[in-house]
C-alpha cells in the first residue's frame, strides 16, 4: 500500500492514528509517574496531566476518525444524487427505480 | 437548529429546502456535512477544555495538600468534559446532516419516478417498525407491511414518517 497516498486521501484518519498514539504514549508516561511517585500529593499532578491529557487526545483521535467515515457517507450520497440528476435530465429512468424489494436495512 | 424552529414533521418540501440550499449535494462545495461555523465552534471548544486542562495540572502542581489539588483536578475533569460534549456535539450533528441528506436523496429518487398514486391512501406499517408510511413511500418498500387506518396508528404510539408524510 502507498503510504504517503493513504495519508494525503486519508489525513484525517491519519491524524487520527497519529492522535491517538500521541494519546497513548500520555497516558503510559503519566502511568509511569503516578508509579514512580509515593505520596497522593505526587501522584496527582501525573493524574491530572498525563491521565486527563491522554484521555483527552483519545477523544480527538475518535472524533477525527468517526467524522471521516461520516464525510465518506456524505461523498456517497453526493456521488448518487450527482449521477439520479444526470439520469433525470436526460431522461433515462435511474437504476432501482424497480423498486427493490428484496428488504434489509434499517427499519424505520 | 433550536427546537421552536424545527416543526413536528418534516415534509418533503420542507426537507429540500431546508438542506439544499445549506449543504448543495451535487456540487463540489459539499466535502463534509458541517458548517465552517460547526467547525470554528468545535476547534474553539476544544481549545477551551484544553486550556482547563493545562490549568487544573498547573494549578495542581503547585498545591501542597490533597484537597487543593482535588479542587483543580476537577478544574481539569471539567476541561475533558468540555472537549468531550463538544465532540460528541459534532458527531451527533454529522449524523442528523447525513440522515437528512439520505432522506432528501429519497425524496429526489421519488422526483425522478413518481409513485403510482392509487385511491388507496391508508397509511402502513410493520412490525417493529416505529413510523407508519404512505404505501409507495421507499422506506417502506420491501417490508411486511399492513394497512391501517391513522389514528390507529397514532393510538399505538406511531410516529408519522417525516419523508413522505402520511
Amino acid at each position: 500500500m502507498d503510504v504517503k497516498r493513504w495519508v494525503r486521501h486519508q489525513w484525517d484518519r491519519a491524524a487520527a492514528v497519529v492522535v491517538a498514539c500521541g494519546g497513548l504514549v500520555v497516558l503510559f508516561l503519566g502511568l509511569a509517574g503516578v508509579n514512580r511517585a509515593h505520596l497522593a500529593t505526587q501522584q496527582i499532578p501525573y493524574l491530572a496531566s498525563g491521565g486527563l491529557l491522554g484521555l483527552f487526545l483519545l477523544g480527538i483521535a475518535a472524533t477525527l476518525w468517526l467524522s471521516a467515515d461520516l464525510r465518506d457517507e456524505w461523498r456517497k450520497l453526493d456521488e448518487i444524487h450527482r449521477d439520479l440528476r444526470v439520469a433525470r435530465d436526460e431522461g433515462v429512468p435511474a437504476a432501482g427505480d424497480g423498486r427493490d424489494r428484496s428488504g434489509g436495512g434499517r427499519r424505520r | 437548529m433550536s427546537p421552536a424552529s424545527t416543526p413536528r414533521t418534516l415534509s418533503p418540501q420542507l426537507l429540500r429546502e431546508r438542506w439544499w440550499p445549506r449543504n448543495p449535494i451535487g456540487g463540489s462545495a459539499s466535502i463534509a456535512p458541517w458548517s465552517p461555523e460547526g467547525l470554528a465552534r468545535l476547534v474553539l471548544t476544544n481549545g477551551a477544555g484544553l486550556v482547563l486542562l493545562a490549568l487544573g495540572w498547573y494549578q495542581a502542581s503547585g498545591q501542597v495538600t490533597v484537597r487543593g489539588q482535588l479542587t483543580w483536578l476537577n478544574v481539569g475533569l471539567a476541561g475533558l468534559g468540555v472537549g468531550g460534549v463538544a465532540n460528541g456535539a459534532w458527531l451527533l450533528r454529522g449524523r442528523q446532516a447525513v440522515g437528512m441528506a439520505r432522506s432528501a436523496l429519497l425524496l429526489d429518487r421519488g422526483d425522478a419516478s413518481p409513485p403510482p398514486q392509487g385511491p388507496d391512501e391508508t397509511p402502513v406499517t410493520g412490525p417493529g417498525m416505529t413510523r407508519f408510511h404512505r404505501a409507495a413511500c421507499p422506506l417502506a418498500a420491501g417490508k411486511v407491511v399492513s394497512p391501517a387506518p391513522r389514528a390507529e396508528h397514532v393510538r399505538r404510539g406511531l410516529a408519522p414518517c417525516e419523508v413522505c408524510d402520511p
